[in-house]
């Protein structure tokens, strides 16, 4: 009886498996769904998404500039019209397709998206019957159209992104190439501009009349421009005030040419003393999710090489250091997303700078700056530094390089905090490589991030394996031949200290982890090996705009 | 030259080669493995006056093990025999503190005498540099070990998965209670079956450990496959050979036949 028990629950296990693994693989409707949801970023969302987003912003604004164009080229009225048409059977296609693709089809015409979206249509097609119905509001109608503008509210982080991108781009410039100076060159020049041809133009023409080749208001600002850029006398005033009025431009022209000369040629020397060396944050630059590297040592070059094979260069990294100013690398095209801070990490000037409370992740690296340091010292420096991160973001991710033991113990009250000592890993796995020799490259393969290897990753349990036994859980994945992983563990920590309270393969009953008969919970999270962070592992909307989950696609 | 403890005719041991901070964990590691019996070491000391000045270093010694102290040189072919380096199991060749920075080199010959020595040993070698670790793999030391490395992957591992490293210090230690990782032959009855069919059966028939992966010899190469995918040449599917062997996730050597 209990043979045929065990046979019937295999088989229910069997059958479980094929039926979720269907309902797992993504359908077309989900494809649609995501590429309809706003572009974000470092996000799930596919490539696809970012260039329906351009497309209907690009679309929203020329079918808005139609309607300033009919009135003032009304003779291309026609043609407008026929593109305006085709743009609202453009929008009108986007909602059906929102509508089907809505997870409440009967509540989705009532959303505030939805609402918008329709008002973005609706203005067109009563003009089309206005003839009809509105023909008094026919061109108030018209104006209506406007209304798609609303449809930006849906894009607001895809514009904030383009304002924050644009803005550090544009403060990076200014620092790189010393643009500060060049930009006051710039202002000072124009103010002179203006303030030189308007008193030439009153000084010629109240006395010389309208004879002098300054005597024409707009022909001054041409003069008195040539004056200033090449320090050469474009056209002689005929009174002796305005020779003497354009003896002093002539003067501040020369000057202006020479520190314009000066300036070129200091940001080209500032260049080529950079070149081969990583870029420096410009200090009004603002960053966010990036992942801060504070204080450095001979392992940075790897552990950046690391990170950027696993999150594909989509977060910024930050290194702050008082050396900062002197990191060479080798290949800049891989630190395109990399730059430095120089600066005390301990001074919280340097860490505002850092915007280290909107950081995803902060690691702290043993600094090696000091040799004659002892590994105590250098590990209490390393935990000051910690101390002060923390005080600006207690809840963030930290991973701080130790080099004692003894400090670890201590160490341990900061919580959250994750604490690498080398060398206690490096003497477990020379013991172990003696037992089971091969091992190590086992342990390397899970711990390199590659396209090709599997890594550790913790993902909370899928909504279909809720209630489900551990064991269903396993061969479900194992059947999971869309993204390959092997689920090797339950994780049943509190959500700001992952992994510390969990258990592989579990086999005895100890913590209540007994397996195969472990059911899993809503708040359980599964320890699962596989080549990327699963696509279908349900994620906390919360986490992802806080930054706190990196993910890898 | 002189021996801290008596020497006799050792087999299956392990020699260790220099000394440094890590000497202790890693006798108390081999000597209290939950795993498997404990093991026999024999150190090799260079420089006798830094083993006396350091005494923490030293393991404690609770089994009935031996551990025994050679001191000479260990590229020295009269003291690799006084080690029993022909019956040895494993040689752990350790950074020698007095090279500082430099120790990679005096450790690799320290490797290639052992491997001349006894061929069939399997070396581990601590390596100071990555930057050394090309050249160091064209010889036929069997485990490099840098600690560089491990602190560079641990600390990306760390800061893209939070929490993953406690999963690899519960893996790496040999603890009680704590699961490890194991490689072992494919037995004569799982040839030809699949990963996949592998994996139903131990989870079906409930078996303590976990199937992650396998190595294959394919012509002269060894590949490793964790996790495997279900499509390519190496895949979920293909038939595993006699000489492959099986990657376990488990608390106990696994025995693979009770579950097939």
């Amino acid at each position: 009886m209990d043979r045929v028990v065990g046979i019937q629950s295999i088989l229910h296990s069997i059958h479980f498996i094929h039926q979720n693994s269907h309902e797992m693989k993504q359908s077309n409707k989900d494809i649609l769904f995501e590429l309809l949801e706003p572009y974000g970023g470092r996000f799930h969302s596919p490539f696809g998404s970012l260039i329906v987003d351009i497309i209907i912003i690009v679309c929203i604004l020329v079918s808005c500039l139609l309607i300033p164009l009919g009135y003032y080229f009304p003779q291309y009225d026609p043609f407008f019209w026929k593109l305006e048409i085709g743009f609202t059977i453009l929008f009108s296609i986007e909602y059906i397709m929102r509508w089907i693709v809505a997870l409440n089809p009967i509540t989705y015409p009532f959303s505030p998206f939805a609402i918008i979206d329709f008002l973005a249509i609706m203005p067109t097609l009563l003009v089309i019957h206005a003839d009809y119905i509105f023909l008094p509001f026919f061109r108030g109608l018209r104006l209506l159209r406007l209304l798609r503008l609303l449809k930006f509210i849906r894009y607001r982080i895809f514009f904030y992104r383009a304002y924050i991108g644009l803005k550090n781009w544009s403060s990076a410039l200014t620092h790189h190439y010393h643009l500060k100076q060049m930009r006051m060159l710039f202002i000072i020049t124009l103010v002179f501009w203006v303030l030189g041809a308007n008193l030439l133009y009153f000084t010629e023409t109240r006395l010389v009349g309208t004879q002098g080749p300054y005597s024409n208001y707009w022909q001054s600002y041409w003069h008195i421009i040539i004056v200033l850029i090449s320090g050469i006398e474009d056209k002689e005033p005929l009174s002796l005030l305005g020779r003497i009025e354009v003896s002093f431009f002539l003067l501040i022209g020369i000057c202006f040419a020479g520190l314009v000369t000066a300036e070129l040629v200091s940001i080209l020397v500032k260049k080529m003393n950079r070149s081969g060396k990583i870029q420096l944050k410009a200090p009004t630059s603002r960053l966010h999710h990036h992942i801060v590297i504070i204080s450095f040592n001979a392992h940075l070059f790897n552990i950046i090489k690391q990170i950027n094979a696993a999150i594909k260069g989509r977060n910024h990294v930050l290194i702050v250091s008082k050396r900062g100013n002197n990191i060479k690398i080798a290949n800049p095209k891989s630190y395109k997303r990399v730059s430095a801070l120089v600066g005390d990490p301990l001074n919280r000037s340097i860490l505002e700078q850092a915007w280290i409370d909107r950081a995803s992740r902060i690691i702290i690296l043993s600094s090696d700056s000091d040799e004659k340091e002892s590994a105590i010292e250098k590990d209490n420096r390393s935990l000051m530094k910690a101390i002060a991160a923390l005080s600006f973001s207690p809840s963030v991710h930290m991973t701080v390089e130790l080099q004692s033991e003894d400090t670890q113990r201590y160490a341990s009250h900061l919580a959250g905090v994750n604490y690498i000592v080398a060398r206690e890993f490096g003497e477990c796995l020379i013991g172990q490589a003696v037992m089971n020799p091969g091992v190590t490259e086992i342990y390397t393969s899970l711990m390199t991030y590659t396209d090709d290897s599997s890594e550790f990753y913790l993902i909370p349990v899928p909504e279909d394996l809720v209630g489900k036994t551990l064991k269903q859980a396993q061969l479900f994945f194992l059947d999971l031949d869309d993204e390959p992983m092997i689920l090797v563990g339950i994780d049943r920590s509190p959500d700001p200290f992952p992994a510390t309270n969990f258990k592989l393969n579990p086999v005895s009953d100890e913590d209540g982890l007994s397996s195969p008969g472990v059911i899993l919970g809503k708040n359980d999270k599964l320890i699962i090996i596989a080549y990327e962070f699963p696509s279908f592992a349900r994620v906390n909307k919360d986490d992802l705009w806080k930054g706190r989950i990196l993910l890898r696609r | 030259m002189e021996g801290a403890n008596s020497i006799e005719t050792l087999k299956g041991h392990v020699v260790i080669c220099n000394c440094n901070e890590k000497v202790k964990t890693i006798v108390e590691e081999l000597q209290n493995s939950t795993v498997q019996a404990p093991l026999d070491i024999v150190l090799i000391v260079q420089d006798p006056q830094l083993w006396q000045d350091h005494p923490h270093w030293h393991p404690v010694i609770t089994g009935t093990a031996r551990f025994i102290v050679i001191y000479g040189r260990p590229t020295d072919e009269y003291i690799l025999q006084k080690a029993d380096i022909s019956y040895a199991r494993a040689a752990i060749i350790l950074a020698d503190p007095k090279y500082g920075k430099q120790a990679d080199a005096p450790s690799s010959l320290n490797a290639i005498a052992i491997e001349r020595a006894n061929p069939q040993v399997h070396t581990v070698m601590e390596l100071l540099s990555s930057m050394n670790r090309p050249h160091i793999e064209q010889s036929e030391i069997n485990e490099i070990i840098c600690l560089g490395e491990i602190s560079e992957k641990l600390i990306a591992s760390s800061c893209i998965t939070p929490g993953v490293t406690n999963i690899f210090e519960n893996l790496l230690t040999t603890e009680d209670g704590t699961p490890q990782i194991f490689i072992d032959t494919i037995p004569q009855r799982a040839r030809q079956l699949s990963f996949r069919q592998l994996s139903k059966k131990f989870i079906l028939n409930e078996a303590p450990f976990l199937l992650i992966g396998y190595i294959r010899h394919l012509r002269a190469e060894t590949r490793i496959v964790i996790n495997p995918k279900a499509t390519g040449l190496l895949n979920k599917d293909s038939p595993l050979s006699g000489r492959s062997k099986l990657v376990t996730m488990g608390y106990q050597k696994p025995d693979f036949l009770p579950y097939l």
